[in-house]
């Protein structure tokens, strides 16, 4: 074999790089057809409403890694956000230590749920659609439906309205995570435990690998992500709505596999599915700017995800066998 | 009876995997009506001939002639219509489902002309026709409504070959079929082989058992090393040219065994059983001493190491090393306990496919390459580099995946990762399963290479030669216990066999 080079054809095969181009297209025309989709403003605002998606899509990244997955981290935000919101405005609890505890709900989910599947051996697949329906009941079954709204405290409200100079605090508590668990990910023996565990899971396990804790801490990792995006969804809107984060755990699988990581495990790639989430948010901008009927967003972004998947899917033809 | 056209004959058939020949060139011939034993050690290519004969496996080379007509058979559906059946050890029943479902699995009968999946079935005719295959064709008396999770082994024998009898098979190939049956059983098995020969079937009979192929078959072929080295009339040989054939003469060559003088004792294991697997096993270990570890499939040596090395359980048993009582419970303790083990199925337990050579040789011992700032790739570079100049792994580039390399190199670099973790016992698996001769004898050299470092090593091998080759001592398994273990320089290779396969010295 020869030396590889750094030809077109090299740098199309790459990991991820379907997104990135789609992502370049795609800004390319957004900025040709519409007159502010460049501005510094709009900028940020796709880049604030990438947070949510993005910040659970570090830890999808984690899951789908070891080769399972977690389909209750949508109903984890809205329960997470509920519970945030409830202890603030029902108990009225100090609003740092409400935040805590929401953190560590959101790991005692995580733990519920790296036990069902990692220790019982439950599919990853069943046991978080079970936990995923059980978040979303006890939601209603507390709110009876009804939302919590008048959180205007300024603790709480800054994480997700307040600016550090001229970028907003999410995005940047986005960028402290994405680095924090991009180290995790590559850096440390944990994350080549996760990504080796994908691999190979008997093969993990004879190399001395214990199996069990590691998808373990995946989830707890995975469970206090959610609740950090839970905490900022009702930072941002000031109430906690019962439907709130429905769905995310599609955008946030979407924004993975796009990303380039793929779902039989073993491998990850932290910075195209940062990048898989900025894109679908700003497909949604887009659509926006361009006033198209927003029944017509899901659509788009689902054939924006088949497009993207179809390239990689070519690309690697030539350089996989 | 051979005076026709062969039902089969195969010419020149080649077939390589992942570079590796198995056959080079195999010729043979089949006739109407007689069972011809093809016999052979593991390895020799008789399932990949088979697997080629009945659409499997596709053959790189050569040509298959079917009642003097050439034939491409290119799926295992294919080879059942043009009349080739397979009873392998392993029945493909189905278990939860009746005896005639399962004869007639696929080709149901339907009770309307036009055929369809979605047409009703005619169940009665399927029993009526599926009574008359077993009681009148095989002679067996088995319920044909009787689920075959519920009816004995040597019974769902009977229903595959019904199976065949119903495919209408005029070639039907027997994989071993007496190993699991009972001595009466073996009498109707052979009962039926006769019946079908005068139903002008031809069959072909592996087996293992000198004794069952001079009563039954009529022609012998012996394999060896991917060719043809013996076709004869079986009246015509006796036992010994038999087995001098299928052995072959040269042995030994390339193990490049050196003799270190045995260190002092390292390791001690007393009575370790495992209810029901093995059961008082008791060895000592030196340093400078490779202890093999032998016996027949199912016999319990490979339980017994993952034992020793925590990846099963054992029941009672001590293990002393170096004079410290040690446990070895999990995976993690024994690797603590400077244990290591590459275990025989290098796909699924030893390789992670689609990382990196670098990724899978330091993923044992990832404190080695751990800086200030986590890991320190330029160090697992450097590491990795030196192993692959070391044990002369050949890679064109340390990232590429390791399913990228041939076996012997990926091999090479599981030699490598535990070599990382220098550990005192290295525990290993037919080291040398699925990789081409020379890399073997590499293999070979680098596990001698590590002795004279003071290490001790485990061979666990399926292979008598390897075995004689490589250890010092030889300790033999016979149904989960030791049947003795023997000094490997006092040994020769027909003892040992002799021992392996019937769990004593031949009186």
């Amino acid at each position: 074999m020869k030396k590889q080079r750094l030809t077109f054809k090299n740098i199309l095969s790459m990991n991820g790089m379907g997104v990135l181009i789609a992502f370049i297209i795609l800004c390319i025309m957004l900025s040709i057809f519409t007159s502010n989709f460049l501005s510094v403003g709009n900028i940020m605002v796709v880049l604030r409403q990438s947070v949510w998606v993005g910040i659970i899509s570090i830890g999808m990244t984690f899951i789908i890694a070891t080769g399972e997955i977690d389909l209750s981290i949508g109903s984890l935000i809205g329960f997470a956000g509920m519970c945030c919101a409830a202890m603030i405005q029902n108990y009225q609890m100090n609003i740092y230590l409400a935040m805590i505890l929401t953190l560590v709900i959101g790991a005692a989910v995580g733990v519920v749920n790296g036990f069902l599947s990692a220790r019982l051996g439950i599919a990853s697949f069943i046991a978080t659609l079970a936990t995923q329906q059980i978040l979303r009941g006890l939601i209603y079954v507390y709110t009876r439906g009804i939302p919590i709204y008048g959180l205007n405290y300024r603790e709480l409200t800054s994480i997700a309205q307040g600016y550090v100079g001229f970028v907003p605090v999410p995005i940047i508590i986005l960028a402290v995570v994405s680095a924090i668990f991009w180290y995790i990910l590559y850096r440390t023996k944990f994350g080549r435990n996760v990504i080796t565990i994908g691999s190979n899971r008997d093969a993990a396990k004879l190399v001395g690998i214990n199996v069990e804790t590691t998808k373990l801490k995946v989830y707890i990792i995975m469970g206090v992500l959610g609740a950090i995006s839970g905490m900022l969804l009702v930072a941002r809107s000031e109430a906690a709505v019962v439907e709130a984060g429905s769905g995310y755990e599609t955008d946030a699988i979407a924004a993975v596999v796009i990303g380039g990581t793929s779902m039989a495990g073993g491998s990850a790639n932290l910075l195209g599915c940062l990048l898989g989430a900025v894109l679908m948010t700003t497909i949604r901008n887009g659509l926006n700017l361009m006033k198209v009927d927003s029944s017509w967003h899901q659509v788009v972004i689902g054939i924006v995800i088949i497009l993207a998947l179809i390239f990689d899917k070519f690309a690697h033809r030539n350089t996989s066998n | 009876m051979n005076e026709h056209v062969p039902v089969i004959e195969v010419k020149g058939i080649k077939k390589s995997f992942y570079g590796v020949p198995v056959l080079k060139g195999i010729n043979m011939k089949l006739h109407e009506g007689e069972c011809v034993s093809l016999i052979g050690e593991n390895g020799a290519g008789k399932s990949t001939l088979i697997k080629i004969l009945c659409g499997v496996y596709s053959k790189d080379e050569g040509e298959i002639y079917l009642n003097g007509q050439i034939q491409n058979i290119t799926n295992a559906e294919e080879g059942k219509k043009l009349g080739i059946s397979v009873i392998y050890q392993e029945l493909s029943l189905f278990p939860d489902m009746k005896v005639y479902e399962n004869i007639f699995a696929n080709t149901e009968l339907q009770k309307t002309k036009k055929k369809g999946s979605l047409m009703p079935l005619d169940i009665s005719k399927m029993r009526k026709k599926a009574r008359e295959i077993l009681h009148d064709r095989l002679n067996v008396d088995i319920d044909v409504d009787a689920r075959i999770r519920d009816i004995p082994f040597s019974q769902r024998q009977m229903v595959e070959i019904g199976r065949a009898i119903l495919a209408d098979s005029k070639i039907i190939f027997m994989d071993e079929p007496t190993a699991a049956l009972e001595n009466k059983e073996k009498k109707t098995l052979f009962r039926i082989i006769k019946d079908l020969k005068a139903q002008n079937k031809t069959i072909i009979f592996i087996s293992h058992h000198l004794d069952e192929i001079f009563e039954n078959c009529d022609r012998t072929i012996v394999l060896r090393d991917g060719l043809v080295v013996m076709e004869e009339v079986i009246s015509d040989i006796t036992e010994k040219e038999l087995v001098q054939a299928m052995i072959g003469g040269n042995v030994s060559n390339y193990y490049p065994k050196v003799m270190y003088e045995r260190g002092e004792k390292i390791l001690s294991v007393k009575h370790l059983t495992k209810n029901k697997v093995f059961q008082d096993i008791s060895f000592e270990l030196h340093k400078r001493e490779v202890l093999g570890i032998i016996g027949l499939a199912g016999c319990g040596k490979y339980e017994i190491v993952r034992a020793l090395f925590g990846a099963t359980s054992y029941d009672s048993g001590e293990i002393m090393k170096e004079g410290n009582r040690i446990y070895n419970r999990s995976i993690r303790e024994s690797i603590h306990n400077k244990f290591a083990f590459i275990p025989s199925e290098r796909k699924t337990e030893s390789i992670f496919p689609n990382r990196e050579v670098s990724w899978n040789t330091t993923i044992s011992f990832m404190e080695k390459i751990c800086g200030r700032l986590g890991l320190d790739l330029n160090k697992e570079k450097e590491i990795t580099e030196d192993y692959i100049r070391d044990l002369k792994i050949k890679v064109t580039d340390q990232k590429q995946p390791i399913s990228s390399l041939s076996g012997g190199n990926q091999q090479k670099v599981i030699l490598a990762r535990w070599f990382l973790t220098e550990p005192d016992i290295l525990i290993l698996e037919e080291p040398t399963r699925g990789i081409d001769v020379n890399a073997k004898t590499e293999v070979y050299k680098l596990i001698m290479d590590y002795l004279a470092r003071d290490k001790s090593v485990i061979m666990v091998s399926s292979e008598e030669e390897e075995v004689l080759g490589i250890c010092d001592r030889i300790m033999v398994i016979h149904n989960g216990e030791i049947t003795g273990i023997l000094d490997a320089k006092d040994t020769d290779i027909e003892q040992l066999k002799t021992i392996t396969n019937f769990g004593k010295a031949a009186g």
